[in-house]
């Protein structure tokens, strides 16, 4: 009874007091088929299925966008196809190629008689919508468990889209990840049921994980958990704050969606990485509710999470939104109401100082205030298991004591911790910026385009604060002086983290840039250079509208126009990001290199944009930039920003 | 220049790593015999047993991340398993809410018990007030955390 275990996975059972009570589950009728109930051949008598297949072919059903939906079918230059791969989700041969004869072979299927299976058991959804269109019931209808108890259930569903956001530290999560969630008043919340869809596989070996994901190795299926496993995973191992979407799908809807995710139990699709992912699949269980919508249509190349989110939203399915914050997000907050004298305990707590409890007790502080040092302290200690600053048996004496003399204090305090701006409300993901300026005296126009994501001058709402996240970032510059058009800049990746430390929480800031550039060096003569540059190091918030961050570097330069190549060695950097009013931000940085192979020369860089953010469309920069390399080169410009998706 | 060609192949797959979004299973939760996938072929049922197996080895204990056990999935889940399974999967976040006397780890513990809307706060006060004798001892398991809760509750 898989779906009975799906609505009510965590139905209570025993009442209070413990009597072990069975209680019953909220049927409105009576199931009661045994699984050996077999079917009657007689039933199919009076079903003329020709005639059914003619009603089809009449109403034209097999064009409809909800059996298109259903299939997956999507109509690309070579045809129509589709994007479900396994071949058991096809009943006609050339099922994945041509929805005609898939649909003659479906009504075939559910409506003839078969001595051993239930057809409805395999393609639920089909068959809801089926029966309504040829007015027909299938004599298996009243023979189907799983059907008749998801009919049948009395209470009301809702579903979440759930959002977590992204998470910096790990390539493969930076733009988030999407999942649903369906709960009733039996399983609210954390018990709610997970809905994911993911790639099977064990491989942990970056390049061949990459290639094999990229190029559909992998297949993609469907899976269900409890939901606070992967509160867990995402909040209290990965920081990662959480947005819930609850959608306003009628019961009608819900049911068909229950049907459709039956029907896509164990069948797999090629997962590719960039489109054919998990937030692109996901929205075929809610596309398959209201065909209309067309959400899975108007993508090509990659499909970033939040613009699936923000799709779902503009086409209405989105009745309320809630935000859970992250272990981290909750500890920073608590930070925040403690004084300084209070974080020296909840430190000496978590570093295991000699009578550090006792002395709390005995000291000075209210009753409040000591709750608030032992509430942050049991968060902290959790926060450093997690990253492994602890043995087990460490983390256990040190949480059970703090939480044994948290009991003692019956007060309860509650955190509420503000809503950030929501993720869809930030800019859009993709930008093109028109660019005019002057290089060492020479005037130029660029384009530029950015296939994604966000850097640290862009409006921060609903991005993770301090990040900054580029892929492919391609500038075509027309240089008016020799009137040539060459490719500037193409930045494969440019990512850099610089979350702010606090007393308690000392995240490392860091930097990746990779791509080719071209490096005024006074010896290369302005070709293009393909380089890479790291860094790690701190960001400290001055105020909350300043931080400055200062890194140990280390670059290297590729071209064949050097001495030996290659141009490599360490540097050091220090910059600031400023926001002195909302939508106005000012970044400024230096990095000195000293390239000790190769040249032998030091290579200096400084630069300042300023940008004005005046909507989720739109933006205004300005840039000046100076190197240095035996003599000075500058270049200033002003640029338009359109982003898009 | 085949240096920088092969670098930027490198570099080609490091960035195609990091666009692919979270979805890949790579580490699973349960007791590593489940898969999250529904690969067997007794699906959403097989699923939710293996997700299940940590509470029903009863072995769960502080500082456990799920997986860790590596014991077999059993069938034939019990009422009360709900209440074993749930606690031993969130041991640390209901402890430390039982200790703060709130919290949503607590709530959802009240749900599965069934306790009436009107004798929460009491609950709650009864489960902080006795924190001592649910978590006997700093290595206790789930199972006896469900039993001495039991114990707490009948003596009121």
């Amino acid at each position: 009874m898989p779906f009975f275990i799906l609505l009510i996975h965590f139905t209570a059972i025993s009442s209070y007091h413990y009597a072990y009570a069975q209680q019953k589950y909220p049927y409105e009728t009576i199931i009661d088929i045994s699984s050996s109930t077999t079917i009657s051949k007689d039933l199919f008598q009076s079903i003329n299925i020709d005639q059914l297949i003619s009603i089809a072919h009449t109403k034209n059903l097999c064009n409809t966008t909800q059996w298109w939906a259903l299939l997956h079918y999507k109509k690309n230059i070579f045809g129509i196809k589709s994007l479900v791969d396994d071949p058991k989700f096809f009943l006609a041969p050339d099922g994945k190629y041509n929805p005609q004869s898939e649909l003659d072979a479906t009504i075939r299927y559910l409506y003839s008689y078969h001595e051993k299976e239930n057809p409805i058991d395999r393609f639920m959804a089909r068959y809801e919508w089926l029966k309504k269109e040829l007015q027909t019931p299938s004599p298996y209808e009243v023979f189907c468990k799983k059907y008749q108890e998801i009919v049948s259930f009395k209470d009301t569903i809702k579903v979440n889209l759930v959002f977590p956001t992204g998470y910096i530290n790990s390539p493969a999560s930076m733009f988030g990840h999407t999942l649903l969630t369906v709960q009733s008043q039996y399983n609210p919340g954390l018990l709610s049921s997970a809905i994911n869809y993911a790639a099977n596989t064990n491989e942990t070996f970056g390049p061949l994980f990459a290639f094999r994901g990229i190029f559909g190795f992998y297949k993609g299926y469907f899976s269900i958990m409890p939901y606070y496993m992967k509160v867990q995973e995402y909040s209290d191992l990965e920081s990662r704050d959480i947005w819930e979407y609850t959608l306003n799908l009628n019961q009608e809807e819900v049911r068909f969606m229950l049907f459709h995710i039956w029907e896509l139990d164990n069948v797999y699709s090629d997962y590719y990485f960039f489109d054919e992912n998990c937030s692109f699949n996901l929205l075929y269980l809610m596309e398959v509710t209201r065909p209309d919508s067309h959400l899975t249509n108007s993508f090509f190349f990659w499909v970033i999470p939040i613009d699936t989110i923000r799709k779902v939203i503009n086409a209405g399915f989105v009745e309320s939104t809630s935000f859970r914050p992250s272990r981290t997000t909750t500890i920073n907050y608590m930070v925040l109401q403690l004084n300084p004298d209070q974080i020296k305990v909840v430190k000496s707590i978590a570093n295991h100082e000699n009578k550090a409890l006792t002395n709390l007790l005995n000291s000075s502080f209210t009753e409040t205030q000591k709750i608030q040092i032992l509430d942050c302290a049991s968060e902290f200690i959790q926060y450093r298991y997690a990253n492994k600053e602890y043995t087990q048996k460490e983390y256990q004496d040190l949480f059970i004591n703090v939480l044994k003399i948290r009991s003692s204090f019956p007060q309860t305090l509650s955190y509420t911790i503000p809503d950030p701006p929501r993720p869809e409300t930030g800019h859009y993901s993709s930008h093109i910026r028109l660019q005019g300026g002057i290089f060492d005296k020479k005037p130029y126009s660029e384009l530029v385009y950015r296939p994604s994501y966000h850097d640290l001058c862009d409006d921060p709402s609903g991005f993770i604060p301090g990040s900054q996240i580029i892929f492919g970032e391609t500038a075509i510059r027309y240089d008016y002086d020799n009137q040539k058009l060459l490719l500037q800049r193409l930045e494969l990746i440019n990512i850099e983290s610089l979350s702010p430390i606090n007393p308690l929480i000392k995240p490392l800031s860091w930097k990746v840039i990779t791509g080719f550039d071209h490096v005024p060096f006074a010896s290369n003569n302005q070709t293009l250079v393909y380089q890479l540059n790291t860094g790690s190091g701190y960001t400290i918030e001055v105020f909350k509208w300043l931080q400055i961050h200062g890194m140990i570097e280390f670059s290297g330069l590729l071209n064949n126009g050097f001495k030996k190549n290659i141009e490599a060695g360490p540097g050091v950097s220090t910059g600031f990001v400023l926001q002195p009013f909302q939508h106005f931000r000012i970044r400024g940085y230096i990095v000195d290199t000293y390239y000790l192979y190769g040249k032998a020369c030091n290579f200096l860089t400084m630069k300042a944009i300023m940008q004005y953010n005046v909507s989720q469309r739109y933006s205004m920069r300005f840039e000046v930039t100076s190197w240095y390399n035996e003599q000075w080169y500058n270049q200033f410009s002003a640029a338009l920003t359109f982003y898009f998706w | 220049m085949k240096k920088s060609v092969s670098l930027l192949v490198l570099f080609m797959l490091v960035a195609a790593i990091s666009i692919a979004e979270a979805g890949v299973v790579r580490n699973n939760a349960g007791c590593g015999v489940g898969s999250m996938i529904f690969g067997d072929k007794d699906g959403l049922l097989f699923e939710i047993l293996a997700t299940t197996t940590n509470g029903i080895c009863g072995n769960q204990t502080f500082g456990m991340t799920s997986g860790t056990l590596g014991c077999a999935p059993m069938k034939g889940i019990v009422s009360n398993e709900k209440i074993n399974l749930y606690v031993a999967d969130n041991m640390d976040n209901l402890a430390k809410d039982i200790a703060k006397g709130n919290g949503e780890y607590l709530e959802t513990l009240a749900l599965l018990m069934n306790v009436p809307e009107s004798e929460k706060q009491q609950f709650f006060t009864k489960l902080q007030s006795n924190f001592n004798k649910i978590y006997t001892s700093n290595d206790v398991t789930s199972t006896e955390v469900v039993k001495n809760i039991e114990a707490v509750l009948q003596n009121s």
